[in-house]
């Protein structure tokens, strides 16, 4: 279809002010914060689920590819049109729905902010856990589609333990429900389908969230080391012990050292590693609990402990670990995160390796980690104006994920595969395990229409 | 046409530091109402660097992104994770606009000092300052001024504030300091009040006050309209002025002056000198010499408390809050000074304002320009200070002064911290 025409076409679908065709659009939305970037053909901002069943429909008529958006944060190319077509973005839709308190829920659009939401659910004294440390910019649907996880999720789970149901428009426009209130619904659960499809499957447009009252009381506490390996030991050491805490964040000296210079946020930078632990729960047995816990810090050797003593302190510490990628960006221009996973008890050994990695390549590597998840954020620092230096990031990133998967874990936590990771998919599963998943993609998307290119690999059998 | 470099090297670098993360994005005042990617700061820094590089044509509307989607209010810097400046690249692209396009930046001044025919009428002296200023026929037929309700501008000081004080004004008691007081545009030609009050407590504090009589324009209104050359003029008659090593400080009483004076100078002249403008290492120095004496006044004030004679109440209360400028808070970091100035006043019930350092929506020109963007970010501020109950509303900028008076109930005075500090010290 000429470019003219479907533009005409999508405008008089959704109206001339939710439709951007210029030169100066397509550069606007042919990124996210990955390293990938290709021009959309078009990018619609639709105001309603009947918009965007418009706009699908269409695409479908006309084979288009559709690729819904939210904030465009995702690290995996997740939200980039690879192949062109239309970017259908949702931060338009941006309403809370319902506020279900008592029965803990509600229900939002998908361009919701997340902590926008939790912001309004604080004023009742509740909250949504999942908290990606991009929180405060992305949107309820990308968390969704991404299957985002965050430091609570060591005791909270990851987004699909909380998102309980969605309103799905499907490849041919028909809207459809999926899940709902309850906890566990009748029926075939497309809910565990959809979680981390990452907009291959259909585009969501409502979802049903679970929140919960706030905690009664929060202790969190800063715990600062002269190696790695003794933090890593106490982080196995306390869940050997039967505790689950709230958070339990690793960095290491490099990580410490940006943080520090971007936030001032008083953490140590001769450090060679600090650990977060939050603990939250009732007020009741709190401070045993923590003695509990900085007791086995000290048999680690632990060099520090510090207790945040009001919310002021508190945040100053989450300020410094959610800013922690961005701050890389001080040490050099670009970074690369991989987001393996190893069982924990291999994370120190893991961490090592990384390391040898990162001479090997000659490129610096920062490090800040779900630790209790056993979830890895090495950080490789680069300079993609260096075209010699971005291949060797290719190639050492490719070896992490090599070495997660000999370690026993997994190529992704949580940031997604998009296209930056599709090549490690054929690290942890065979042709046929990718083709059965490939029957999934074509029931939904006979088409291949939605976000093509992504997360499943081209394999021979599964052609 | 030969190819332009659009920044400097060291202005340049930031383009390649935004790893495209968005965090800014939860930061920016415009991008709330707007919702679009070119509202975004790093919608911005990626525009900046396509232009950069060649592979985008600096169109209209591109021209329009910068300039209509953006208060150069410094949230953004102030939030960027990876350190990026996201102003020295968005005042780059605005100065190669209006060398493109022309914007005739003296209009703009016009609309921003806010010209009510009659309300200009009644200052004499206003009209021949404008006409020598702006040539011509500078009054248009239709002139409006965006969001702001003219009726409810302030009327222009009857004398600029300059001609109604001495150059030199002597302390009243032991002699314990020296200053340059940089006063801006706005308490010159609007705020009188304001200028008279910063003269006035200093002078009782012991502190011999220096009010160079030819100073001009700070130059960062002109600077972000994309008039370079014009605020170069102003850079170089300021330092002239104000970079003296025989003074304690110089005090500024508007954030944004405050922030020009402090930041912006030195970076711009190096960035100039790196475009091929002719810029003397003295003059750099000059320009450093000057960022380190710069200090709001409150800051200069809560410094030196002691030097204040003591204080008296008179049994009212009066509850007052405080609206954080964007180019003190962000682009200086300063948040408690002009606070503990206040609660040290007696009498004086300070409640926190929620959202106190989001922006008050004005942006100079931006409101007169962009009237519907900058009206709803003003009507959170507005709702936010209505709820804390509050008698005076106080705020260290004469440009959110005029924005959010403007939109306030009247009976809620809108002051700035030093006025409060000389009622006191009256009693
Ligand atoms: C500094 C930084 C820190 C981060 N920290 C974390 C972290 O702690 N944990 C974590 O898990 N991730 C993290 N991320 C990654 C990213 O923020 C998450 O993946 C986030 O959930 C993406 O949300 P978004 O709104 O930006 O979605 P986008 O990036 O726009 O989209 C992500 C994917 O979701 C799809 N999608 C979006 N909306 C819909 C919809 N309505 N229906 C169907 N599909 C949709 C898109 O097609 C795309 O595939 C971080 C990123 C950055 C830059
Ligand atoms: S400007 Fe800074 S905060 Fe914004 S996207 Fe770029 S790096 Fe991130
Ligand atoms: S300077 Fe202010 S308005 Fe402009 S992009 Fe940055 S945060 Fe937004």
């Amino acid at each position: 279809m000429e470019k003219d025409t479907m533009i005409g076409e999508l405008v008089r679908l959704v109206g001339r002010e939710n439709v951007l065709s210029s030169d100066m659009h397509f550069k606007l939305y042919e990124y996210d914060a990955s390293l990938i970037r290709s021009k959309p053909d078009c990018i619609v901002l639709p105001t309603s689920t009947e918009q965007v069943s418009k706009v699908v429909k269409f695409a479908h008529d006309h084979k288009i590819p559709v690729i819904a958006r939210g904030a465009g944060t995702n690290l995996s190319g997740g939200s980039v049109t690879v192949r062109g077509g239309i970017a259908i973005v949702l931060t338009k839709m941006n309403r809370i729905l319902d506020m279900d308190i008592e029965n803990l829920r509600v229900v939002v659009e998908p361009g919701v902010v997340t902590l926008d939401l939790k912001n309004v659910l604080a004023r009742h004294g509740y909250l949504y856990q999942p908290d990606p440390a991009s929180e405060k910019v992305t949107t309820i649907g990308g968390n969704f589609a991404e299957n985002s996880g965050g430091p609570h999720c060591l005791k909270y789970g990851v987004t699909s333990n909380h998102v309980l149901g969605v309103e799905l428009v499907l490849y041919d426009g028909q809207v459809v429900q999926v899940g709902g209130k309850a906890l566990d619904n009748p029926g075939y659960d497309l809910m565990g389908v959809l979680g981390g499809s990452e907009g291959t499957l259909g585009i969501i447009t409502q979802a049903v969230l679970r929140i919960m009252p706030k905690a009664e009381a929060v202790k969190t506490m800063l715990c600062i080391y002269n190696s790695i390996e003794e933090g890593g030991n106490t982080v196995t050491a306390i869940i050997g012990e039967g505790i689950i805490p709230a958070t339990l964040e690793m960095m290491d000296n490099l990580t410490i050292k940006a943080v520090e210079e971007a936030y001032h946020v008083g953490f140590p930078t001769d450090a060679a590693a600090i650990l977060i632990i939050e603990l939250d729960g009732l007020k009741d047995g709190m401070e045993r609990l923590t003695e509990r816990i900085l007791d086995i810090c000290r048999q680690n050797n632990v060099r520090e402990i510090r207790v945040a003593k009001d919310q002021a302190e508190r945040d100053k510490i989450w300020a410094g670990r959610k800013g922690a990628f961005g701050a890389v960006g001080r040490l050099r221009p670009n970074y690369l995160v991989n987001d393996g996973t190893v069982p924990r008890t291999r994370l120190p050994e893991t961490l090592a390796k990384v390391v040898e990695i990162g001479k090997k390549y000659n490129l610096p590597i920062a490090n800040v980690f779900h630790a209790g998840d056993g979830n890895l954020h090495p950080l490789i620092l680069f300079d993609e104006r260096d075209k010699d230096e971005l291949a060797r990031v290719h190639a050492a990133a490719m070896e992490i994920m090599k070495l997660c998967v000999d370690m026993g874990g997994t190529i992704s936590g949580e940031h997604g595969i998009g296209v930056e990771k599709i090549e490690g998919m054929s690290l942890i599963f065979s042709d046929s395990d990718i083709a059965a998943m490939k029957k999934v993609k074509a029931a939904f998307d006979p088409l291949n229409l939605f976000n093509p290119g992504k997360v499943l690999p081209e394999t021979e059998k599964a052609a | 046409m030969e190819k332009q470099e659009l920044f400097g090297e060291n202005t340049r670098e930031n383009i390649y530091h935004c790893i495209k993360c968005g965090l800014c994005i939860a930061h920016c005042p415009v991008y709330k109402e707007v919702l679009l990617e070119e509202a975004t700061p790093r919608g911005k820094v990626q525009l900046s660097r396509y232009l950069s590089e060649g592979g985008l044509d600096l169109s209209e509307e591109v021209k329009e992104a910068f300039f209509s989607t953006c208060l150069l209010c410094g949230s953004c810097v102030a939030n960027c994770p990876s350190g990026v400046h996201g102003d020295h690249l968005f005042s780059g692209v605005r100065w190669r606009a209006v060398q493109r396009y022309g914007i005739d930046w003296k209009k703009k001044m016009m609309f921003q000092l806010l010209a009510s025919k009659w309300k200009m009428s009644t200052s004499a002296w206003f009209g021949k300052w404008a006409r020598k200023m702006f040539g011509g026929p500078w009054i248009e037929s239709k002139l409006n001024a965006g969001a702001l309700n003219v009726e409810r501008i302030p009327a222009f000081n009857e004398k600029p504030f300059s001609e109604t004080v001495p150059e030199v004004v002597k302390p009243e008691g032991e002699a314990r300091g020296r200053v340059l007081y940089f006063h801006g545009c706005a308490t010159n030609y609007l705020y009188g009040d304001i200028g008279r009050a910063v003269v006035d407590v200093l002078k009782k504090m012991g502190v011999e006050v220096i009010i160079p009589r030819d100073q001009s324009c700070c130059g960062l209104p002109i600077f972000m309209s994309g008039d370079r050359e014009t605020s170069l003029r102003c850079i170089r008659d300021t330092l002239k002025l104000f970079s003296r090593p025989d003074v304690d400080a110089v005090v500024v009483d508007c954030a944004t002056c405050g922030a020009a004076l402090k930041n912006e100078y030195a970076h711009l002249l190096r960035d100039l000198r790196q475009l091929g403008e002719e810029v003397k290492d003295e003059e750099i120095q000059a320009a450093d010499l000057l960022s380190a004496k710069v200090q709001d006044v409150t800051v200069f004030i809560d410094a030196h408390k002691e030097w204040l004679p003591r204080l008296e109440g008179n049994g009212k209360k009066v509850r007052v809050t405080y609206h954080d400028p964007c180019h003190l808070v962000m682009g200086q970091k300063i948040s408690a000074q002009p606070r503990n100035v206040l609660k040290a006043i007696p009498g004086v019930e300070y409640v926190e304002l929620l959202g106190a350092n989001d922006c008050c929506g004005g942006g100079g020109s931006f409101q007169v320009e962009h009237a519907e963007t900058s009206q709803k970010i003003t009507k959170r501020k507005v709702d936010n200070i209505r709820e804390t109950g509050a008698q005076v509303l106080t705020t260290c900028c004469p440009g959110c002064n005029l924005t959010i008076s403007n939109h306030l109930d009247p009976a809620i005075r809108v002051l700035h911290p030093v006025q409060l500090l000389q009622e006191a010290l009256k009693r």
